[in-house]
């Protein structure tokens, strides 16, 4: 029987799978879009990037 | 100022910062857990009786991420990763933030995505914090040509 602690699983794996697709698709697996963002001051050189 | 529309994407980053919340809101409405990835992470070492296999779960879902995004979407949509920094300054970082997220008790995840939206007063302080710290060592590093 699949029970309350095996449904749980399956969300755990695909609450995951979901964190990780956002990370990706928001541009935060990339460092350099990171750090173009913390850069307040690099408009006029790269921009701001988010 | 001019936008760099090529690196600018601001509907791609709203539709992920979506998901995150989504994610997060499922993870303590069914689960009744907070997702903080550095937490996650670091229960696992050493694994506890009882406390390990809900963890491995998230993690595998996390690390297959990469698989199933560039399956889904369309390659147009996928840059690259950059990264300008040696090996041996990643893992400098990556000790870094593993200290300042044990003693902040949680990361961006776990403080600027579930408790700001808890409205947890600790967390509101740790991402000031890690906000502020970041774009002062953006500035130092980029613009006092430091390294």
């Amino acid at each position: 029987m699949l029970n309350k602690k095996h449904l749980h699983h399956v969300t755990e794996f695909a609450v995951g799978l979901l964190f990780g697709l956002g990370l990706m698709l928001s541009g935060m697996t990339d460092p350099s879009k990171v750090i173009g963002f913390l850069d307040l001051f690099g408009v006029g050189t790269l921009h701001w990037r988010w | 100022m001019s936008i760099d529309w090529t690196n600018f994407t601001p509907w791609l980053s709203l539709t992920g910062g979506i998901i995150l919340g989504l994610a997060s809101a499922i993870f303590i409405l069914v689960n009744g857990r907070i997702l903080g990835i550095s937490g996650i992470m670091g229960g696992l070492m050493p694994p506890k009786v009882g406390d390990t296999f809900w963890r491995i779960a998230f993690l595998l879902g996390l690390f297959s991420a990469p698989t199933v995004f560039h399956a889904v979407v369309p390659t147009e949509y996928i840059t690259a990763p950059r990264i300008d920094a040696t090996d041996l300054m990643v893992v400098i970082a990556g000790l870094l933030v593993g200290i300042g997220t044990r003693y902040a008790s949680g990361c961006t995840s776990g403080h600027g995505v579930c408790g700001l939206s808890r409205l947890s007063p600790r967390s509101l302080v740790a991402t000031i914090s890690f906000m502020s710290a970041g774009f002062v060592m953006v500035y130092v590093m980029r613009h006092l040509s430091v390294v």
